[in-house]
């Protein structure tokens, strides 16, 4: 699933839930096989359903008889909606949130990738960046919708075991306090050394807005010297 | 049916990417990644899960050894950049001559801290504390548990204990040669008692100490997989979005869920208020942003209670006016300071004011809790975990024994983590669900407008000067507002909760009123220091320096204004006032790091017109103890005839006593409150209109931009011999009174109020 090409924009979700009686209870898919579809795997059983359908928000429901005495039917009723698919660390996520989501809401609590962080909510700190494809983006201000079928880098993705010379960089030069800008900060830093291997005070002061509460400016600035040096040597 | 509908559809959600026309089945909720970190842990990217593994042996409650000889010390103060886990580590690791290469760290269970009498004797990291404070108990667990440790490797051999020496946790049988590490004994280490505990090191025997070490904690912090408290995720876990009062001390009158119970993933709306917690309303969903935008559209009505009209620039005028007022408290009275100033014939007065700040902490306030009837959880990155605890045992009735902390990394701390309400909101919320854990998150705007804000003031400084311009008499008398009435308020009200300051410190309410002021270094025969205290109904609190970022200020720019009133140079002033004062036995030290700073700045060398030298100078002296951290600034900057100021350097000496544990982390502090203090000086400012906070967010409470970094050289200076106070929040004072005393020697004007984004600092 790792190097799958992006995905289509949007694809159908589906939510199963099963009742019986007054009561609510899991709906286990292996005890309660779909009407039509006993025994076939969960897979071609979710496959049908899709293929039948069209619109979104379609309840279907099958009625099984009382399955135990005294017990009224059991009721299966599924719901479908529009899913998100999004590529983000080069992995396909179809995730169930509106189109307007924030990329950020979507990348922490939806996909679970919490490095990203939340720090303003108004574009203004820059401790939510992002790359998309391969440019920074403040994503608490980025539609999820926006970024659907472009590739989104996070602080996890951006190198295997963290191996980046700005990740590099900022361990030697341990430049974190708090830490907690410092993903947005190693985020806008690559961004900056992929466009220009070998930035200039001036650069770095143009390119690199973010905001540090703890004020690292002057470590980090030396990290992006250093990590270019890095960059140049590997 | 909403309820159920959203809780279905996260747990059975099926996922279909149609890529390649093939389907892929499963959770949408997918758990966050756990990452292989690719540089050795030094430290858990979640601090509060023990490293410990199976086979590891606990040699005492702080020490851990593994059979590879890796060392895992326990730390019980939390780290918020200022580098305390690296600390703390060092002070144990000093003692116990373990390889330091193999020390890793985690932080102290908190529960058993409850469950053990207290064993890990402190949990509260505030006060520049740490070390102070926490430098002899660590340092005796470290002896302890290297004594143990060689006991045992005497035992094994059978030979007296005087033949072994150790180091890097090797022990060496010194007659033989014969060898071994601490992982083979820590086994028969555990089960050894000494029969007296070892004495420790004193400062001149340090050899870990005092040298630059690498942070512990920074490798988790450049790979995303630092978990602060806003990053926790459990299984079944709800977010909620918090909506607080926005009139401090009002009520929720009504509100109507109707509009928003049926919003997608929105699984209910709850009330919140009680004891020191800031009455409300949440919404709980399956996403904070399903959290937060239902909560954008809940109708709230609220009750403002009598404050609904109160304003910050109310609070200055009741301040000013009570400069006026007769029955000041009076802390010093020397001589008779009334009478030398009725009678003198140049008396120098100013009044000064500074603004309520917030502490803007980089983290939004969050905190995850689970309520279940035997057992409560908490996830938060908290200063005072101890205090938090005994909150949510409280509010819950759940015993201590079974309520379970785990703490977090800090996003920033600044003594905004300390007050416990974003734990006790949380536990409050996490109540009415059930037993299944939420995550509450407040928005910046609520952050920024619940705050404990760093408390406002006013000051008027008298000074009769003699025809060779010395002060003959001082008085100094501050109008300031309670420190902490929201807490006192509701203790009043309810018996109080644990972590009230009244409830747990010996200190008075006022006594960051008092601060640096009951004290003055400066010469003056006669001297009267008083003060009014009232009340408004703002939360307060400490933040950073606490006390000194306002009585700095005054002190220090009114020393500059009578450096200027009798013509003399305010470096040469300050030390001839401090070698005059034979009350204050500090002086030499004082004048010897002030004349460090000077050296380094090059103070008294010509400047270009339009640029200026300050200089400030202090020693955080408190009323409740004895160490100090003597500190002197002189900062330089430049103003365009516009009034553009631009601070471009700033040089500081700071007396290190004869230890500094870690000077990589020490400097890195020094720059951070140079950096928090330019900020506060020149664009932050906290106002108060009907009752509530005006400022949300960065774009109207601005951080220091990169573009603003001034160049920042700190020099360390042995100017006393005992070890001082600490340097968590040393320097903080003397940024404002040295930026604006050089605004005066550049430009003219006398900055009095702050900030400086107020002043027109053009000039011709």
């Amino acid at each position: 699933m790792d190097e799958e090409k992006p995905a289509a924009s949007a694809s159908r979700g589906v939510a199963i839930r099963v009742s019986a009686g007054h009561s609510s209870e899991p709906f286990d898919r292996e005890a309660h096989p779909i009407a039509g579809l006993a025994g076939a795997p969960a897979e071609k059983q979710t496959e049908k359903i899709l293929l039948d359908q069209e619109r979104s928000g379609w309840v279907y429901t099958h009625s099984t008889p009382g399955f135990r005495n005294g017990h009224p039917a059991a009721r299966v009723e599924l719901e479908v909606f529009t899913m998100l698919s999004l590529r983000v660390n080069r992995k396909t996520y179809s995730v169930d949130a509106e189109p307007e989501t924030p990329l950020l809401w979507v990348i922490r609590d939806t996909i679970g990738l919490t490095g990203t962080k939340f720090g303003c909510g108004m574009a203004l700190c820059g401790a939510c960046t992002v790359h998309v494809n391969g440019k920074p983006v403040r994503s608490c201000v980025t539609r999820a919708s926006r970024v659907v079928g472009q590739e989104v880098t996070t602080i996890e993705g951006l190198s295997p075991n963290a191996q980046h010379p700005a990740q590099i960089a900022w361990r030697e030069g341990d430049v974190p306090a708090c830490g907690y800008c410092q993903s947005g900060q190693i985020m806008a830093a690559a961004a900056l050394l992929a466009k220009k291997p070998n930035p200039t005070d001036t650069d770095i002061e143009q390119e690199i807005t973010n905001l540090c509460r703890c004020g690292t400016y002057r470590r980090i600035r030396q990290a992006i010297h250093r990590a270019a040096q890095i960059a140049a040597k590997s | 049916m909403s309820r159920n509908r959203e809780i279905s559809r996260r747990k059975f959600v099926v996922t279909a990417a149609a890529a390649g026309g093939g389907l892929m089945l499963g959770i949408a909720f997918t758990k966050g990644d756990v990452r292989r970190a690719a540089v050795p842990a030094k430290i858990s990217g979640r601090p509060w899960e023990s490293l410990a593994g199976k086979g590891d042996i606990e040699v005492g409650p702080w020490v851990v050894i593994a059979p590879d000889d890796t060392v895992t010390i326990r730390i019980g103060q939390s780290e918020m950049g200022q580098g305390v886990i690296t600390s703390c580590a060092k002070m144990l690791a000093e003692e116990l001559e373990c390889d330091w290469s193999k020390v890793r760290a985690e932080y102290v269970s908190v529960n058993r801290h409850f469950r053990e009498n207290k064993v890990y004797k402190r949990l509260v990291t505030t006060s520049s504390s740490s070390v102070r404070l926490g430098r002899p108990y660590l340092q005796q667990a470290g002896a302890s548990a290297r004594e143990r440790l060689m006991a045992a490797a005497a035992q094994t051999w059978g030979v007296p204990r005087p033949e072994l020496t150790v180091k890097d946790s090797v022990v060496t049988h010194q007659p033989t040669g014969r060898t071994l590490r601490y992982g083979q004994v820590a086994q028969k280490a555990a089960g050894l008692k000494l029969s007296a505990e070892p004495s420790v090191k004193t400062p001149d025997q340090y050899t870990l100490m005092k040298t630059p070490t690498k942070l512990l904690d920074v490798p988790p912090k450049v790979d995303g997989s630092a978990v602060y408290g806003i990053d926790v995720r459990l299984p079944g876990m709800l977010y909620a979005a918090a909506k607080a009062s926005p009139v401090f001390l009002g009520k929720v009158k009504k509100y109507d869920a109707d509009p928003v119970k049926n919003r997608p993933g929105v699984h209910s709306v709850v009330e919140f208020n009680g004891p020191e917690i800031e009455a409300g309303v949440a919404v709980v969903a399956d996403s904070y942003w399903r959290a937060k935008t239902a909560l954008d559209l809940l109708p709230i009505e609220w009750d403002e209670g009598a404050h609904g009209n109160d304003s910050s620039e109310d609070f200055f005028k009741m301040s000013r006016a009570a400069l006026d007022e007769s029955g000041a408290k009076v802390v010093t009275k020397i001589g008779e300071p009334e009478a030398a100033l009725k009678n003198a014939s140049q008396v120098v007065e100013a009044v000064y004011q500074v603004p309520y700040l917030d502490h803007t902490v980089m983290e939004p306030f969050n905190c995850t809790a689970q309520v279940k009837p035997d057992r409560v959880d908490i996830w938060v990155g908290s200063q005072e975990p101890e205090a938090a605890t005994l909150d949510a045992s409280k509010i819950t009735g759940v015993p201590v024994e079974n309520v379970y902390l785990h703490n977090c990394f800090l996003g920033g701390g600044f003594g905004r983590r300390g007050n416990q309400d974003d734990v006790r909101q949380a536990v409050a919320i996490a109540k009415q669900l059930n037993g299944r854990p939420v995550k509450v998150i407040w928005s910046r705007e609520e952050t920024t407008r619940h705050g404990y804000y760093r408390p406002m003031r006013v000051s008027r400084f008298r000074a009769a000067l003699g025809p060779d311009g010395m002060p003959l008499a001082w008085h100094t008398r501050v109008a300031g507002v309670d420190e902490a009435v929201f807490a006192a308020k509701l203790v009043a009200a309810e018996g109080g909760l644990a972590n009230t300051r009244a409830a747990r410190t010996d200190e008075p309410a006022d006594e960051q009123l008092i601060r640096g002021l009951h004290k003055l270094p400066y010469f003056a025969p006669n001297q009267l220091f008083d003060y009014h205290l009232r009340k408004t109904h703002v939360p307060t609190g400490p933040w950073t320096s606490v006390g000194r970022s306002q009585n700095e200020f005054f002190l220090e720019t009114f020393v500059d204004e009578l450096a200027h009133a009798a013509g003399k140079d305010p470096y040469d002033y300050r030390r001839t006032l401090l070698g005059a004062n034979p009350e204050f036995p500090r002086a030499k030290a004082w004048i010897q790091v002030l004349g460090a700073v000077a050296e380094k700045s090059g103070w008294g060398k010509p400047l270009p017109a339009g640029s200026g030298r300050g200089v400030a100078i202090g020693d955080s002296r408190r009323l409740s103890r004895t160490e100090i951290t003597i500190c002197a600034m002189v900062a330089t900057v430049s103003a365009s005839k516009k009034g553009e100021v631009r601070v471009e350097r700033f040089d500081v000496a700071i007396d290190t006593g004869p230890f500094l544990v870690n000077p990589l982390a020490a400097e890195r502090q020094v720059e951070m409150q140079v950096v928090m203090g330019l900020a506060a000086t020149l664009n932050q400012e906290i106002t108060i209109e009907k009752g509530r906070v005006v400022q949300s967010n960065f774009d109207n409470y601005p951080l220091l931009r990169a573009t603003q970094m001034p160049e920042v050289g700190v020099q360390w200076v042995r100017a006393t011999d005992d070890p001082i106070a600490g340097i968590g929040e040393e320097a903080v004072g003397w940024v404002a009174p040295a930026i604006c005393n050089a605004i005066f020697a550049a430009t003219g004007k006398r900055i009095r109020s702050l900030p400086l984004k107020n002043h027109d600092l053009s000039w011709t």
